[in-house]
């Protein structure tokens, strides 16, 4: 018996498979140093600005049982650096290119994806769900009104389908979601991280230079599986599902869940190889339970 | 390819109260470590889920020996494996230092920052290099011998004064006659590498700094380990893990 059939489209983009990399969790250069990239659906570059972002001061980094909390903020070389260094270096190989967009104000999210627009990118992430920037990032998330707002003007000027990457930082996601969609979004991918905090109990500072960070990995899947389910009940766009994946069986449960496509991030942080891992594991269970398409996979849920 | 491999224990015993000597059997097909570089050594007990970055004290072939701190829960639980089982860690990571074509090293450390400087002392002698350590412990010394045997002198300092010169590492080099132009390599806590700074810089001594931050996935993909270097007259920040964690001294700026 041949593989299952893994290829899928996704916002008008066809992909090999349904796995990607998560936003932030990816460099094109250390990642391919593990693994293969090519062999990914797609990857998801880290969050860039029209300009440069220097991002968080240090410890940006804390653990936490089955996580992990981040505060980076965002750090990035911006656009100029990012169509100079990081495109040309990914396109020897085989996979479309998402961007992850970062800006603080509905203005510096329509500039870079101007500058974006004439590059190989392939789809956009709009990314306004990160809880360690002060202004933009979650704030545009969190309200239904603003989370259109800036959708509607990046799509406007975007030559590019738009993902709008969700936070789960909010009463009801799929009231964003709806506005999202209904503000011209081709795709939304979710969860971003749930704000943490922890205290050093030695010197009785929070353990992050920045108080508070993104909690991620493992422990917060049944929290993403939950927010993917309520969101496709209650759009029609396609879903990239993301949160605590570690596995193949991880990846199979957001794909039952509702979405249409998944993405690996804590888990690459804990294992270089984790994406590619877990695309074979996942081929492996449908090899083993008998389902020759992702769609297949995705029609026997019985929720 | 880089890659993450599944080491045999082959030793894992205290050197004093708290400092560990790890002996790993690695499968084999990765470069050697070059001095100064790093392990990534994965606990994947799911409650330690990131990587512990440490320090490559010596390569012997396919034996790997680290020697680290039992600090926090995540190398407390490293202290705690015993002789036969088995522990992932990555392939060697990081710059590591540069050694010069010739002439005298003098290497710098203090605390665990002492370790991966027998791996650098080995190189530097191999190349031919004169070698000379000097290093401060908090207390109880560890890896002297194997330093008397590795370098043309060793030199040493405890904070409390219970053995060697009493101070640290930097107040003990004031005492050393440093020939011109000797390159120093450093790694050690902030304070002593501020120090160690400044004391290079006055006496126009190259200097090569290995850095410590806390780390996320530690081969350059989440940017959580970041320090500052003043580079042209312009302040960059470098990922300690990946551009580092060796750092030309003049231009690492502590904070």
């Amino acid at each position: 018996m041949n593989g299952p059939d893994l290829r899928i489209s996704f916002a008008g983009l066809s992909l090999k498979n349904p796995v990607m990399t998560a936003s932030g969790t990816f460099a094109a250069r250390e990642s391919s140093e593990f693994y293969d990239i090519s062999r990914l659906g797609a990857v998801i570059t880290k969050g860039v600005a029209a300009e440069p972002w220097a991002g968080n001061p240090t410890p940006r980094i804390a653990e936490t049982y089955g996580g992990m909390l981040n505060a980076v903020g965002l750090q990035n070389p911006g656009a100029k650096a990012y169509i100079e260094k990081e495109l040309p270096y990914l396109a020897q190989y085989d996979v479309p290119v998402i961007a992850n967009l970062a800006g603080h104000s509905v203005e510096e999210y329509v500039a870079v994806t101007e500058l974006l627009n004439e590059t190989s990118v392939a789809m956009y992430e709009l990314n306004i769900s990160c809880p360690n920037v002060k202004e933009g990032g979650i704030g545009f998330g969190t309200d239904p009104r603003m989370a259109a707002r800036v959708t509607e003007a990046v799509k406007r000027a975007a030559k590019r389908p738009v993902m709008v990457k969700l936070t789960p930082n909010v009463t009801d996601i799929a009231a964003i979601a709806h506005a999202v969609e209904d503000a011209g979004a081709d795709a939304v991918s979710l969860i971003n991280t749930l704000l943490g905090m922890r205290i050093d109990l030695k010197t009785k500072r929070p353990l992050l230079a920045n108080g508070t960070g993104g909690f991620s990995g493992p422990a917060v899947k049944p929290v993403a599986i939950r927010m993917v389910y309520q969101v496709r009940r209650a759009v029609k766009l396609p879903i990239l599902g993301l949160g605590g994946i570690m596995t193949g069986e991880d990846a199979a449960e957001f794909l039952l869940a509702g979405a249409d496509a998944v993405a690996v991030g804590t888990a690459a942080l804990v294992n270089p190889t984790a994406p590619v891992d877990v695309l074979e594991e996942l081929s492996a269970f449908m090899r083993r339970e008998g389902y020759e398409s992702i769609a297949a996979l995705k029609a026997a849920f019985q929720g | 390819m880089k890659r993450i491999v599944t080491a045999k224990i082959a030793g894992n015993a205290p050197l004093t109260q708290d400092v560990f000597k790890l002996l790993l059997c690695l499968p084999g097909g990765d470069e050697p470590a070059r001095p100064g570089q790093f392990v990534n050594v994965y606990l994947n007990d799911g409650v330690h889920l990131l990587p512990r970055p440490i320090s490559v004290c010596r390569q012997e072939g396919s034996m790997l020996t680290l020697v680290y701190r039992a600090a926090g829960e995540g190398t407390r639980k490293m202290a705690a494996l015993q002789p036969g089982e088995t522990l992932r860690v990555s392939s060697p990571l990081g710059n590591g230092y540069a050694l010069p074509e010739r002439g005298h090293v003098l290497l710098v450390g203090g605390g665990v920052g002492v370790p991966p400087l027998l791996q650098t002392a080995y190189a530097a002698k191999a190349k031919g290099l004169r070698v000379t350590v000097a290093v401060g412990y908090r207390d109880a010394l560890f890896l002297e011998q194997e330093f008397r045997a590795a370098a043309d002198a060793f030199h040493f300092a405890t904070d409390d004064g219970s053995a060697g010169f009493h101070g640290n590492a930097v107040q003990l080099l004031e005492t050393l006659a440093l020939s011109e132009g000797t390159a120093v390599l450093a790694c050690g806590p902030k304070p002593m590498l501020r120090a160690l700074q400044r004391f290079c810089i006055e006496r126009a001594l190259p200097l090569q700094i290995s850095l410590e931050e806390r780390m996320g996935c530690g081969y350059g993909a989440c940017v959580g380990c970041v320090c500052k270097l003043r580079q042209n007259g312009a302040i960059v920040q470098k990922r300690v893990c990946k551009d580092g964690p060796v750092f030309d001294g003049s231009e690492v700026i502590f904070e």
